[in-house]
């Protein structure tokens, strides 16, 4: 089986190479998926801890913000995971106390700029989730909105008559979404959890 | 059952008690026999009484009065008018606890008298019980003894939630923000005119409200622009929902199984099988085949499998030569099911295991009929179809259908059968275009079996790009098939190009 070095996966993740993803997937999956199980969560929980410990990872990158001095790959990537679970279970309310760490991490790693990144992350997640849920259409249109597209070009591609009511549609998919959002219970946590 | 006499105004007269004798003898055995006749001979008691209760009907009429009174003296529109000028009424303002209130009332009201407690510590209630006090010298409610009529207190807090809830809406409109979605949105894009601007921005500088509204909308722009993030999200949600998670191969599997890992690779096997429950079910699974052949046939046979399968391959060439000798009729015979068995039994120590054909086979199972679930259909070729199909005469259903084209072609029931019963024929291209027609069709409920199935046909002839692609989106749905699918996503990977 081919080993890849930290380097070649931090490589990977950056261009989102599948081979490399897959390759973190079956080489780390399980411990996450274990510790977590042992400590009162679902298989789901896992896959989600897993999931998002790799968008952080590649929005560090993104952000020229990860050198794995102190630590390789796979302690940074558990780590990640332990911080993200352990912040789950106090949404749980359930007591770190009780933790049951079979993840080898490092406590060094849990700066500021991880917690806000984590909550950042948190925040943008929920977002895309909601963004995610609005029908094709209005998605398509923030997305044209988004790219900067001229407003006579986004009524040209959507096939409405006016520039106006391209306008006045978009307003209301962003109002669903923007109230999607501010329903949302983990946004309100969220909210809670900033004041 | 239809009664034999006049319905209605025999349970009026039985109500009223004005049968006969032999009549309410016969009512009465009618009503022992008749539920329907029970629930209405109960309803019209029930009604008779509500109607008799003349105290009740009263205090509902003095009520009323009293109300409209109060209303006409006092023109504002204040909370608890008529709570603050009873006299003989224990405002619940007084030093009572709210389980003392629970043990005197009423549930209803125990509630009402509750949140009335809870509300009146709130700004908004104390603002307008101040504007609400009453005025000089007494009003015509005092004229009325309320200690006579049981329950008035509870009506009164009916008016008072009343009119707190009236308060309330008023408030919160007041309480809407000036700006909505268009104007922030407008503000973001600097396309809000000087003097929209100014009044914005005046806003902006005392609500907190509008700052984290427009921070929300920042960070909901910054978050959707983050296509990446999006994209790799996808990924790996589609690795995790397809790939299965273990880390060593099947030959260490199977090595681990037969006894033959040793050294480090099996110290790191043991490892993650411990943690990893996945590995573990494999194990366990891989396992169970061989103790339901048996450890030791199976290398006994191995060795006969692969001299037998030689012996068919050259077999296939002598086929060419006309004459067949009897023994080697029967040798090829033997061969055809040696072969078998080497893919269902060899198979398990290689990849052969999760073979196309075997895959197939363990997950095509035939649909059973039924048409009940479309609503317009011709009923009489929906039987002989059906009748056909569940005899297995699928080359008759298609003939049938094929037939009748301009009634079933663009009927997804039908279109849903033919294609089944092309599959089950082995005419996999057929029944691919009649599971399409399905699809395409969109508006029926077979759409998600003929998703499946075709996904199925691809898997057979060989389209791995297409099955691929038609389980993933099977999976995406998270619909009835969605463990099939990922079953035979999996197993599909492991087979040989």
């Amino acid at each position: 089986m081919i080993v890849y070095s930290d380097e070649q996966i931090l490589k990977g993740v950056l261009r989102h190479d599948s081979l490399i993803l897959q390759y973190i997937y079956k080489q780390y999956y399980y411990k996450i998926s274990y510790f977590v199980r042992k400590n009162q969560g679902s298989e789901d929980d896992a896959s989600d801890i897993f999931q998002e410990a790799i968008i952080i990872i590649y929005r560090k990158l993104k952000e020229n913000d990860l050198i794995l001095e102190k630590s390789s790959f796979a302690g940074y990537l558990f780590s990640v995971c332990r911080f993200l679970w352990l912040k789950q279970l106090e949404k749980r309310r359930i007591e770190r106390e009780r933790l049951n760490d079979t993840l080898p991490f490092q406590e060094n790693l849990y700066d500021e700029n991880l917690v806000e990144l984590v909550n950042k992350n948190e925040r943008y997640g929920l977002y895309q989730k909601h963004f995610a849920t609005l029908s094709t259409d209005c998605q398509k249109l923030m997305q044209l909105f988004f790219e900067k597209v001229p407003l006579k070009e986004i009524a040209k591609i959507m096939g409405y008559k006016s520039e106006k009511y391209a306008k006045t549609r978009k307003f209301k998919c962003k109002e669903i979404l923007v109230k999607r959002i501010k329903q949302d219970t983990e946004f309100k946590k969220i909210l809670e959890d900033d004041t | 059952m239809t009664p034999d006499f006049n319905y209605f105004d025999q349970v009026e007269d039985y109500c009223q008690g004005l049968l006969s004798n032999e009549a309410k003898l016969q009512f009465e055995a009618e009503l022992k026999m008749d539920a329907k006749l029970r629930s209405e001979v109960k309803l019209r008691i029930e009604i008779n009484k509500a109607l008799t209760e003349r105290d009740v009907l009263t205090l509902r009429k003095k009520l009323k009065s009293a109300a409209s009174q109060q209303t006409d003296s006092n023109s504002h529109n204040d909370s608890f008018d008529l709570l603050t000028n009873l006299t003989n009424f224990n405002e619940v303002t007084d030093a009572h606890s709210f389980e003392e209130l629970m043990e005197h009332y009423d549930s209803m009201p125990k509630v009402h008298v509750h949140q009335h407690k809870i509300a009146e510590k709130e700004t908004v209630h104390q603002f307008y019980k101040e504007q609400g006090k009453p005025a000089e010298g007494k009003s015509d409610i005092d004229e009325f003894n309320f200690e006579e009529f049981d329950g008035i207190e509870e009506a009164i807090l009916e008016k008072d939630i009343l009119n707190l809830r009236h308060t309330l809406s008023e408030v919160a409109k007041s309480m809407e923000p000036r700006f909505g979605v268009e104007e922030i949105d407008d503000f973001l894009n600097n396309d809000l005119s000087q003097e929209q601007l100014a009044e914005f921005e005046e806003e902006l500088r005392n609500s907190r409200e509008l700052k984290s509204d427009i921070e929300l909308h920042k960070e909901i722009e910054a978050a959707l622009a983050e296509n990446d993030v999006i994209d790799l999200r996808h990924r790996i949600s589609r690795i995790i929902k397809t790939e299965t998670s273990w880390n060593v191969s099947e030959q260490e599997i199977e090595d681990f199984i037969d006894g033959e890992l040793d050294g480090d690779l099996l110290e790191a096997f043991n490892a993650e099988l411990k943690e990893n429950s996945d590995l573990l079910a494999e194990v366990k699974l891989r396992r169970q085949i061989n103790e339901t052949i048996g450890e030791a046939d199976i290398r006994e046979l191995r060795a006969e499998l692969n001299t037998a399968k030689e012996l068919a391959e050259e077999s296939k060439t002598r086929r060419l030569i006309p004459t067949i000798s009897f023994k080697l009729n029967s040798l090829i015979r033997t061969s055809v099911a040696v072969v078998v068995l080497l893919v269902a039994v060899g198979g398990v120590f290689s990849s052969g295991y999760f073979s196309v054909q075997n895959t197939y086979d363990k997950f095509f199972r035939l649909p059973e009929w039924s048409a009940e679930r479309s609503v317009s259909t011709n009923v009489t070729l929906l039987q002989k179809a059906q009748h056909a199909f569940a005899s297995g005469k699928y080359s008759e259903v298609v003939k049938l259908l094929d037939e009748n084209d301009e009634l079933t072609s663009d009927n997804p029931v039908f279109r849903f059968y033919a294609g089944a019963s092309w599959q089950k024929m082995g005419k996999l291209k057929q029944a691919i275009a009649d599971y399409s027609e399905v699809i395409k069709n969109g508006n029926n409920l077979f759409v998600e079996e003929a998703e499946w199935y075709r996904s199925l046909c691809y898997m057979r002839l060989g389209k791995k790009i297409e099955a691929e692609q038609e389980l993933l989106a099977i999976i995406n749905k998270e619909g009835y098939f969605e463990e099939d699918a990922k079953a035979v996503l999996r197993r599909l990977k492991l087979v040989p190009e």
